[in-house]
């Protein structure tokens, strides 16, 4: 028996390892990216062991300033996965049917955005061996407890979304069925798309909310804050994922996605990027000019004196997110050449990064005290360990790997079902496009 | 079935949609006034602040801070009695100055707010306002996020960043009463929750019987701290609170707390 069967095993084994070498040999440097991801994720993992045997005293967070790098991670990957939905409303409830193309990359990204949200919650969380507590414990007025469900029902709405990508990928060919079962998620993706759509708003504008609902913290107290977290999560969302197409095909020497396609979706942002603008100049002025709310300007005041936090502001949310991108998008010239997407794609996510620690963290280090005799504002200082920027790049090398193996193995761009749509004759009552 | 040619008025069918129709829009209604996105639950939350007069007990305590002495007795009692790690405190002592620079000292419990900011961000119901007005943590619900810390403006809530020791002010100051916490959970003052249980199902009066009282009013020896029922008008507490004025902390917030500091001479 055993030597019947060697020969078939070393058959078996070299009918596997063949192509690898071969492909080892043609592509050395795709193998190169993935070991680099696996040993930050290896980083990463010692990191996670550390933070669940040691609990979080091994992060630099104190009973003061509870939260810290992984909250603005989680919110960041939030927004920078919002073109998800952002392209799913294009293509599906405005009736923009040719940025389907775009689509399933956004999804993907939407994805791995939630996920790797879930997955530094779960380091985030004190007990995390109780992730599963507010699906059985509801307290419906938690804006946690909304943006725990949200991800949940956004993560699975993704799974059906991208389902097709798996159904008709090179694997599972031999199998007709799975052709079968994608078809029929395709039928069913409007109303998929639509559900997603709604959860998402919620979501985005929910984690927001988290902050603009604690009265007892003025720099957050405000009834903008789930506008202003929804509209630059949207403009983020569309430019990162405009960045990520553009980065991959430069990598895969292809035009994965017509530049024209591109070109207009930048345009599109870039009036996102207007919208979200006007938000915020008109929030800061009612914030500080319109009105009054005790101890605001006391703690900007010491927020400036004892943090970048005015350079931030000014730099990051200022110049990255709006004055760069806005250049870029707004000029026919600029944003037709792929680099200037990229340019416009980084300053965004580092305009989008700065200001959702500039959130996170500026309502917490500048505390306003209880004290009846001496209201004031105090300082807490507040900087990450190595074990929280270990983990966070951890999550980041989770999702470059994920994308990378996901583009390199299964029709992330090459959507025959979508392209379909583009190319069907125009419905007998179309929708009205904007 | 299929052979209904004319349209009847109303089909059993309908009526079963309607009813479904109804549970469903009414199950929706329900959420959408329970949502903190909009402004319906601080309606809720003033009839709850209006519902306190309602006959029941409602705990509460003064603070004399013309008598505290600041000598932190209370703080150490409290360490013993609910069996806190000495990196851990539920009482905190801090040194104030009044406007005519004479010093006064302020300690600190969790003040039970009767609108507490704390409850309704936790995603798990952990923390909730019980109907005597005691803010409880449920340390098995607990998920360790510290939202609850986020929103408190008082500082009142620690978390267990590490798994916590023994403390050492036991058993000079107190035998412990209670379990220590689990580390990754969010801990904070109870006002001594297990004596008021266990002091009422006895037939004590918290606040006059020192078992059913707080361990920190207890070891106070500048009579500086009292504890009681707000609706009973003969209990120590309201009668001080009838005789004096005092103040609440942060009271702008609205957070209606339940601890009353009775001013020192000369106000602050």
């Amino acid at each position: 028996m055993s030597k019947q069967k060697k020969p078939a095993e070393k058959k078996m084994l070299s009918r596997l390892i063949t192509p690898l070498v071969n492909d080892l040999k043609e592509r050395p440097l795709f193998y190169v990216w993935i070991a680099f991801l696996l040993a930050v994720f290896g980083v990463a993992g010692v990191a996670a062991v550390l933070t669940w045997t040691r609990g979080l005293e091994v992060t630099g967070l104190s009973n003061q300033v509870p939260w810290g790098l992984w909250i603005t991670v989680d919110l960041s990957a939030v927004a920078l996965g919002a073109g998800s939905f952002a392209t799913a409303a294009l293509v599906y409830f405005l009736g923009a049917k040719r940025f389907a193309p775009i689509s399933r990359v956004a999804l993907l990204i939407g994805f791995l955005a939630d996920t790797g949200t879930g997955m530094v919650l779960m380091l985030d969380l004190g007990r995390p061996d109780r992730f599963y507590h507010p699906i059985i414990y509801w307290n419906t007025k938690s804006l946690l407890w909304i943006i725990t469900w949200s991800v949940i029902l956004y993560i699975s709405i993704l799974v059906i979304e991208l389902a097709p990508a798996l159904l008709e990928s090179r694997w599972v060919e031999r199998w007709p069925i799975a052709r079968q079962i994608s078809h029929q998620i395709h039928k069913a993706t409007p109303v998929v798309a639509f559900l997603g759509i709604i959860i998402s708003l919620i979501h985005l504008a929910a984690t927001g909310a988290t902050y603009g609902i604690l009265r007892g913290r003025p720099v957050w107290f405000d009834p903008a804050m789930p506008l202003i977290f929804l509209v630059s999560g949207i403009f983020a969302g569309l430019s990162f994922t405009i960045m990520v197409i553009v980065v991959t095909s430069r990598i895969m020497r292809r035009e994965l996605v017509k530049r024209r396609l591109l070109n207009e979706l930048g345009k599109i942002t870039g009036w996102v990027i207007v919208v979200c603008g006007i938000v915020r100049v008109i929030d800061m002025a009612a914030n500080y000019y319109f009105s009054y709310k005790p101890f605001l300007g006391e703690s900007t005041n010491l927020l400036y004196e004892m943090t970048p936090y005015s350079l931030s502001l000014t730099l990051g949310e200022f110049l990255f997110g709006l004055v760069i991108p806005l250049i870029i998008f707004f000029n026919p010239d600029l944003r037709w050449r792929h680099r200037n997407l990229v340019v416009a794609g980084l300053s965004t996510t580092a305009g989008l990064l700065l200001c959702r620690w500039n959130t996170t963290l500026s309502g917490l280090v500048a505390t306003v005290s209880y004290s009846p005799s001496n209201p004031g504002v105090q300082f807490f200082p507040y900087s990450p360990t190595w074990v929280e920027w270990a983990a966070v790049a951890g999550v980041l090398a989770y999702a470059g790997l994920a994308y990378t193996l996901a583009v390199r193995f299964l029709p992330i761009f090459e959507t025959h079902e979508e392209a379909r749509i583009v190319e069907r004759p125009p419905e007998p009552a179309p929708v009205a496009a904007t | 079935m299929a052979s209904q040619s004319k349209q009847p008025p109303l089909t059993r069918r309908d009526v079963l949609k309607l009813l479904g129709l109804a549970g469903v829009s009414s199950v929706a209604a329900k959420f959408v006034v329970d949502s903190p996105l909009l402004p319906f639950h601080m309606v809720e939350a003033s009839r709850d602040a209006e519902q306190s007069t309602r006959p029941g007990h409602r705990w509460g305590m003064v603070i004399d801070l013309e008598h505290c002495t600041g000598c932190g007795y209370c703080t150490n009692a409290c360490q013993a009695t609910n069996n806190l790690p000495d990196d851990i405190h539920w009482n905190v002592i801090t040194t104030e100055q009044t406007r005519n620079e004479r010093e006064y000292y302020l300690p600190r419990p969790c003040l039970h707010c009767d609108n507490p900011p704390c409850t309704d961000v936790c995603p798990v119901g952990a923390t909730y306002k019980r109907d005597d007005g005691l803010v409880v943590m449920d340390y098995d619900k607990c998920i360790g996020c510290r939202y609850c810390q986020v929103a408190c403006p008082y500082g009142a809530r620690s978390f267990n960043w590490k798994t916590p020791e023994p403390g050492s002010y036991s058993p000079d100051w107190g035998d412990p009463e209670v379990e220590q916490r689990q580390r990754g959970v969010v801990e904070k003052c109870s006002f001594c929750i297990q004596r008021i249980d266990a002091g009422l199902e006895a037939g004590l009066t918290p606040g006059e019987d020192p078992e059913a009282t707080p361990a920190c009013c207890n070891a106070c020896p500048a009579s500086a701290r009292f504890f009681g029922d707000l609706n009973d008008p003969r209990s120590r507490v309201s009668l001080l609170l009838q005789d004096r004025p005092y103040l609440l902390l942060r009271d702008d917030l609205g957070t209606a707390s339940r601890v009353y500091y009775l001013l020192p001479e000369g106000g602050i």
